[in-house]
């Protein structure tokens, strides 16, 4: 367990705070519940840094490219569906 | 051009939305279930790659899904988005392969990785020195590594959430969770990949 973890362990308002910070991250908190934690990780070291630590996560999360699909793959795809419907429509070849 | 005529422009025509395309399929259309297999192709296989970690495998559960929704679209019934119950159906099949791993794939860190086993689609801002090319590279494959070691529960929800960019109310859509449930997973599997790159980030 790591020393911040220990410390959340111990801080039952941390913890408390830590669990909302998702959803603040994410946009979904109340006024209520963004000006406590804002009010909070300026008094507490470990979270403010948990807290900027969690955003630059969610950043890069979501700078990940979406990859393209290999043209193999694309062309093996569309084989198998094409089997597929002939299946369908004509019955598996003897 | 003459003084007061205007060009005329052919109004483009509208994608065919997605439940029109459905119900032609469910009519036997196949043109209509070729086109949900383009719209979705490159979505799917994003899923299943991620979920899975390589592209081998993320290839055959992209046949997978699409071969399950070809034999089953005529029991989609409209109470869903077609695409949640599609990324249900890539989600199950990726969950099914992890299971049936006798042992994790365990990649190097330092293995070129990508969709065809090289880092191609990775494209660098050009702005960027070259130490923090190198460093921002470094975090994302790190990053990549880091959600291949999450467990199951955790992994599924970051991809779709994070990764892939799906609200909370379609992810618990997917997965048939609840939202508080889906929030909960997504704060752990968060704090694990945290925990995981702290040195990174």
């Amino acid at each position: 367990m790591s020393e911040h973890e220990e410390l959340l362990m111990e801080c039952a308002e941390c913890a408390e705070l830590v669990a909302m910070m998702s959803d603040c991250l994410d946009s979904e908190e109340t006024v209520e519940m963004r000006q406590e934690l804002m009010t909070h990780i300026q008094t507490c070291e470990h979270c403010a840094r948990l807290y900027w630590k969690m955003k630059r996560l969610i950043v890069e999360c979501r700078c990940e490219e979406r990859v393209q699909v290999p043209d193999a793959t694309h062309r093996q795809l569309w084989h198998v569906l094409v089997r597929e419907i002939r299946i369908r429509h004509e019955g598996p070849s003897t | 051009m003459a003084k007061g005529k205007q060009l005329q422009v052919a109004p483009k025509a509208l994608p065919v939305p997605d439940d029109e395309l459905v119900r032609r399929a469910q009519a036997d259309n196949e043109e209509a279930f070729e086109e949900l297999v383009r719209r979705y192709e490159r979505k799917v296989y994003n899923i299943t790659y991620r979920m899975l970690g390589n592209p081998q495998d993320a290839s055959e559960a992209l046949q997978d899904t699409f071969l399950r929704a070809y034999r089953f679209i005529k029991r989609f019934q409209f109470k869903s988005k077609f695409y949640t119950w599609l990324y249900r159906i890539a989600t199950n099949v990726s969950l099914t392969k992890l299971r049936k791993r006798k042992s994790p794939v365990v990649m190097s860190i330092d293995e070129p990785v990508g969709p065809s086993g090289d880092i191609a689609f990775e494209v660098p801002d050009e702005q960027l020195s070259p130490e923090k090319m190198y460093r921002q590279r470094e975090t994302r494959r790190l990053l990549r590594k880091a959600v291949d070691e999450l467990p199951e529960d955790y992994r599924t929800v970051v991809v779709l959430r994070d990764l892939e960019g799906l609200t909370n109310d379609e992810v618990s859509k997917v997965l048939n969770l609840s939202i508080p449930a889906v929030k909960s997973r997504l704060h752990r599997g968060r704090l694990a990949l945290r925990s995981k790159l702290e040195k990174y980030l």
